[in-house]
């Protein structure tokens, strides 16, 4: 039909939509209710039903005006009582209500829609010749449900059930609606499980929206906000304009200052006009829960908190599904039968809370349930078997990981498929939906208790916080949420931590592999890089990060020559930078460690640049094959950067989460193997105190390192102090005990302050300091003297290892006379005791054999875990303390103190474990295999005093 | 806008903004030309198709930059030779063609366009609706719409 005013029609439409909304769940509430009605909220309802009639009766619109007037017959007995609203009455309501919003939606075939069976059973309400259960008209679409059903991916279909009713009827609306008609208040965007279109961008692609997208309510205030500063700017442009022709520089600041702030404040508040209530998705649900519940013979409350949590329009939209299917997850498979619940000792009525809240400029969006839980063991096992990891994999994971695994791509935990939830796609499709909204999901479960999940999310998308790298000379920016941290391997050290697997390249980062993905290929750009020196990008040619070639190379030769034939570009370099480069600053690697989902990789950038707010414009059509990108910005001076979508960048390099774990997997393991072939590590802090002399001291033994001037070292009493920290530093050097060249004569001095025996002590030291790993073998007998503990050849130079606790022992005796008295007295009455130290370094163990004998301990040693167990056979009676390193040959630390704790005889036998560096999955492990303590080798005095405290225990 | 330009005897005005795409003299409805402008400095987007040279930043606007040459086939556009965008508004946001020259505004009878070659300098007939003769030259009046697909990629 034609209806001539659009704008009433509009208007109607809007209004009645509205209604509606509300309809849905003061319905469900008065539901809630039954005898004891609310008569307001009847009241309400019956308003509203009331107005939908009359405006449909003067549109013309027939359909509607019968059908609501049936509804609002019904509502009009409830509110004079002579009508209870029992569930089954209050269901032909919302199927009525219903079928009123498809027609409204759809105003113009609505004359045609046939609502006979609506009218029917609303009548027999009217007449009290209602009998009929509304469980039948559930089930008959349920059959026809079909095409939509296999067409979805998450979840469009929020109620299959009640919809279905007007399916029978000639049907008038085209075949692209039904889906969206039938719907509740948003339209459920049905999410494309193809590559992530950038959320922002998602308009063009949705389809034809059926409402809330065309049109906003804004408030009034909000909107005067608006007018005011646009007035504002206009205003400033003025003056601008007319500083500008003043040539007045002050003046121009000061406008300049303004226009900055109005701008700002400009866009806070059109942001604010995108912000929407949470509750708009929230309301759904009560329904969604209600209609689900029922169908599942469940009863189940569902509770709202926090409706007014307001998030940004495009999210809101795009939060819809996931919701959607999280909730519907929760009552189908997270809340159990009534009868398991009562044996469980749960009340029969299982709760769904659903709660929007603000946290640290986030919004946090929590569905929990008091069903059944997640059993991690149950998801670990059913990942193993379909597949997803190994048997190894899982041992190592904690339950919280367990849990986390409903997240994996192709993992589904419903035993038995449903219609209501698990089709198989499940959660990763939840993931990968919050994923691209920047959101972060995590899933908190107790086994039996229930299960809490919860999203967090930003609350705007237009605008977020990026990283600018450079690649090629051009700028790009990826988003911070993808963003885990920014590494930078020197160029020295790019050899030894980036290595080669496959096809892959990986870096070594704290004990773990990450695969590496290069920027440039990825997006088929030349590769690059940026000259520091110069200021300019130029062209890399290796085509291995970790392909550093000699000069001697052949292939260099080639190089060269090629490179007088390079273009315009490249003439200006002089090839010799070519052969610097390699060991020069612009050689180090720019690695920026971005993870996406399940999925962690360094990506390879020429440069990194600052971290900036950026506003999200989306690409234009041409561009939308291009999936690397998920969006551009403009940048401060005018130009474009594009911003990198992480995930399709790690699917462009064929880089799969499993992939890159598995391939890094494999690397581990390999570098596990190397390492335990590998001598121990020392972390050594490398220093100069004369010009031509090297020092080093264990890193882990400095508390932190100060610059100062030669002028801040005072001379009281004939000992060299400082200020620091409120107290006076006692300051040594080198030279006061060791046989050594004095200090340098500079002005510019560095301390490193030591902790010993409870006191701060800093080594006066000069530049350039550097921390260095060091595996090669240590002499302790050619440079060995007081104060010094041995030496090492680092990068050529011959290094002294400073033996700082020696040094404050040879200086300061007073320190340290009490502990020291105390063991001996205790030890002289009887024997002195044993100590086994197993440690295959000779220097580590000459180290710790001499603090011991020096208190007085009789000492047997062993060079690894096997032969420290035979010794322990052999004298088992006399030991009463084991101190072990890890890392050693045949048996290290952990099997040895594995096999002791499981021999009664030396179960109480006190271990104590040395290690270089103590990280805290180490100390887990030791802990956990039954390592008494852990310390740092070399670290003496905390080594003495547990020591000490040990054997004072025993006898 | 039709009523407007159709003239009672039946004929039907356009004006036709005129360029040269390689030696071919082409124009398209001045209604579709937000604006022309000189070559901007541009974005490069790496793995996007040849044609597209780049985007730039128009008033905060992202705007795609077509290589026109490259589009219909007549080989790069040199740009060293002074190119000029022109801007227009499609349904996927602005797109700016680049083309070699800018020529005159044509006033132009719809009614005596004619049907287009197979081939017009170079360029296949597909992207013309048809052409136009003025007493000394040729236009060839360009399918935007056509222009724009990215159907045949």
């Amino acid at each position: 039909m034609e209806i001539e005013d659009d704008e009433i029609l509009q208007g109607f439409i809007e209004e009645s939509l509205e209604h509606l909304a509300d309809i849905e769940n003061d319905l469900l509430a008065i539901e809630e209710a039954g005898a004891n009605i609310d008569e307001d909220l009847v009241n309400k309802v019956f308003r509203a039903a009331h107005s939908i009639k009359g405006g449909a009766g003067f549109m013309g619109l027939t359909a509607i005006q019968e059908l609501s007037h049936a509804s609002e017959n019904i509502l009009g007995m409830i509110r004079s009582k002579k009508l209870i609203p029992i569930p089954e009455v209050v269901n032909v309501l919302l199927i009525a209500a219903d079928q009123l919003q498809s027609m409204i939606e759809d105003v113009n075939n609505s004359n045609d829609v046939d609502i006979t069976s609506h009218l029917i059973p609303l009548n027999a309400i009217a007449d009290g010749t209602f009998s009929q259960p509304p469980v039948e008209s559930e089930k008959v679409p349920q059959a026809e449900e079909e095409p939509p059903v296999l067409s979805l991916d998450s979840e469009p279909a929020i109620e299959p059930e009640p919809e279905p009713v007007v399916q029978p009827e000639p049907e008038p609306l085209t075949p692209a609606k039904p889906k969206a008609a039938a719907k509740a208040p948003p339209p459920p965007v049905p999410e494309p499980k193809s590559p992530s279109p950038p959320p922002e961008s998602d308009a063009p692609k949705q389809p034809p929206p059926v409402k809330g997208e065309t049109s906003l309510r804004v408030h009034v205030s909000l909107l005067d906000s608006l007018m005011n500063l646009a007035g504002e700017l206009v205003l400033s442009r003025n003056q601008l304009l007319q500083t500008i022709g003043s040539d007045d520089l002050r003046n121009a600041e000061a406008v300049g200052q303004r226009i900055d702030l109005i701008t700002s404040e400009l866009q806070e508040a059109i942001m604010l006009t995108r912000m929407q209530p949470i509750g708009n998705v929230f309301n759904k649900f009560p329904r969604v829960v209600r209609d689900l519940s029922k169908k599942l013979n469940k009863t189940i409350d569902l509770n709202i908190v926090g409706k007014d949590v307001e998030l940004d329009k495009t999210i809101i939209e795009s939060i819809n599904d996931p919701l959607t299917h999280l909730v519907r997850n929760s009552v189908d498979h997270g809340i159990e039968m009534p009868a398991d619940r009562k044996q469980a000792g749960k009340g029969e009525r299982g709760l769904v809370i659903l709660k929007a809240y603000h946290e640290a400029g986030q919004v946090v969006i929590e569905i929990s349930d008091d069903g059944k839980g997640l059993d991690g063991e149950a998801l670990a096992a059913s990942a193993v078997n379909k597949g997803l990891l190994t048997a190894e994999q899982t041992q190592v994971m904690s339950d919280k990981e367990k849990v986390n695994l409903i997240f994996l791509p192709g993992f589904s935990t419903a035993e038995q498929v449903t219609d209501v939830s698990g089709r198989g796609v499940g959660m990763d499709v939840v993931k990968t939906n919050l994923d691209q909204l920047g959101g972060h999901v995590d899933i908190i479960s107790e086994k039996g208790a229930g299960t809490t999940i919860s999203i967090k999310l930003p609350l705007t998308l237009a605008i977020i916080p990026c990283q600018i790298i450079e690649t090629g000379g051009e700028r790009y920016a990826i988003p911070q949420v993808n963003l885990e941290e920014l590494l930078r391997i020197p160029a020295s050290q790019v050899k030894e931590r980036v290595e080669r697997v496959g096809d892959a390249e990986v870096v070594r980062l704290r004990g773990t592999l990450l695969p590496l993905i290069r920027l440039a290929d990825v997006i088929g750009i030349k590769r690059t890089y940026y000259d520091v020196q110069n200021n300019e990008t130029t062209e890399d040619r290796r085509a291995l990060v970790s392909d550093r070639r000699g000069k001697d190379s052949p292939l260099f030769h080639n190089d060269s020559e090629h490179d007088s034939n390079q273009s315009s570009e490249n003439k200006n370099t002089p090839s010799r930078s070519i052969i610097d480069r390699r060991s020069s600053a612009s050689s180090a690697l720019n690695i920026v460690v971005v993870s996406t989902g399940s999925m962690k990789y360094g990506l390879i950038v020429d440069r990194l640049q600052d971290s900036e707010e950026i506003v999200i414009k989306p690409l234009g059509r041409h561009l939308q094959q291009c999936k690397g990108y998920a969006g551009a910005t403009i940048m401060g001076d005018g130009r474009i950067a594009l911003i990198l979508d992480v995930g399709n960048l790690a699917r462009m390099a064929n880089l799969t989460s499993l992939d890159g774990s598995d391939r890094a997997a494999e690397v581990a393991k390999a570098a596990e193997d190397a390492l335990r072939l590998k001598k121990d590590n020392q972390s050594l802090l490398i220093f100069k105190s004369s010009e031509t002399e090297h020092f080093g001291v264990p890193l882990n033994q400095v508390e932190r390192i100060e610059k100062i001037k030669r002028s801040d070292i005072e001379d009281l009493g004939g000992k060299r102090v400082m200020k620091y920290r409120e107290g006076s530093l006692s300051l040594i050097c080198v030279d006061d005990v060791a046989m050594v060249q004095p200090l340098a004569d500079d002005d510019n001095l560095l301390v490193i302050v030591f902790n010993l025996a409870k006191k701060a002590v800093g080594l006066l030291a000069v530049g350039p300091i550097d921390a260095l790993e060091v595996t090669a073998d240590i002499d302790d007998t050619t440079l060995s003297q007081t104060g010094i503990m041995g030496s090492i050849i680092i990068g050529g130079e011959t290094t002294m290892l400073v033996n700082v606790f020696e040094m404050v022992q040879t200086l300061f005796p007073q320190w340290f006379e009490k502990p020291e008295t105390f063991d001996i007295e205790s030890i002289d009455e009887g024997t002195a005791p044993t100590i086994l130290i197993a440690e295959d370094s000779k220097f580590f163990r000459n180290q710790v054999k001499s603090y011991m004998i020096e208190v007085g301990y009789d000492i047997i040693e062993a060079e690894d875990g096997l032969e420290a167990w035979n010794l322990l056979q052999e004298h088992g009676d006399e030991i009463s303390m084991l101190v072990t390193d890890i890392e050693m040959p045949n048996m290290n630390g952990f099997e040895l103190t594995q096999k002791i704790r499981s021999d009664s005889t030396y179960s109480k036998l006190p271990i104590i474990a040395l290690t270089t560096l103590a990280s805290a999955e180490d100390v887990a492990k030791g802990k956990s295999v039954g390592v008494d303590e852990y310390h740092i080798k070399l670290d003496k005095e905390r080594l003495m005093v547990s020591v000490h405290d040990y054997m004072k225990r025993i006898h | 806008m039709s009523d407007l330009n159709t003239v009672s005897n039946g004929k039907k005005i356009v004006e036709l903004a005129t360029f040269y795409i390689g030696d071919a003299l082409c124009g398209m409805d001045i209604l579709k030309v937000q604006e022309i402008n000189k070559l901007m400095q541009m974005t490069k987007v790496p793995q996007a198709p040849e044609y597209v040279l780049g985007i730039l930043n128009l008033r905060g606007q992202i705007v795609t930059i077509l290589d026109l040459g490259r589009k219909l086939g007549l080989g790069e556009t040199d740009i060293s030779q002074d190119p000029r965008n022109i801007i227009v508004n499609s349904a996927g946001g602005h797109v700016g063609l680049l083309v070699r020259q800018i020529s005159d505004v044509v006033t132009a009878d719809m009614q005596k366009k004619e049907r287009a070659p197979a081939n017009m300098r170079g360029i296949q007939g597909e992207y013309f609706t048809g052409v136009y003769k003025t007493s000394d030259n040729l236009i060839g009046i360009l399918n935007v719409d056509k222009v724009l697909s990215i159907e045949d990629l």
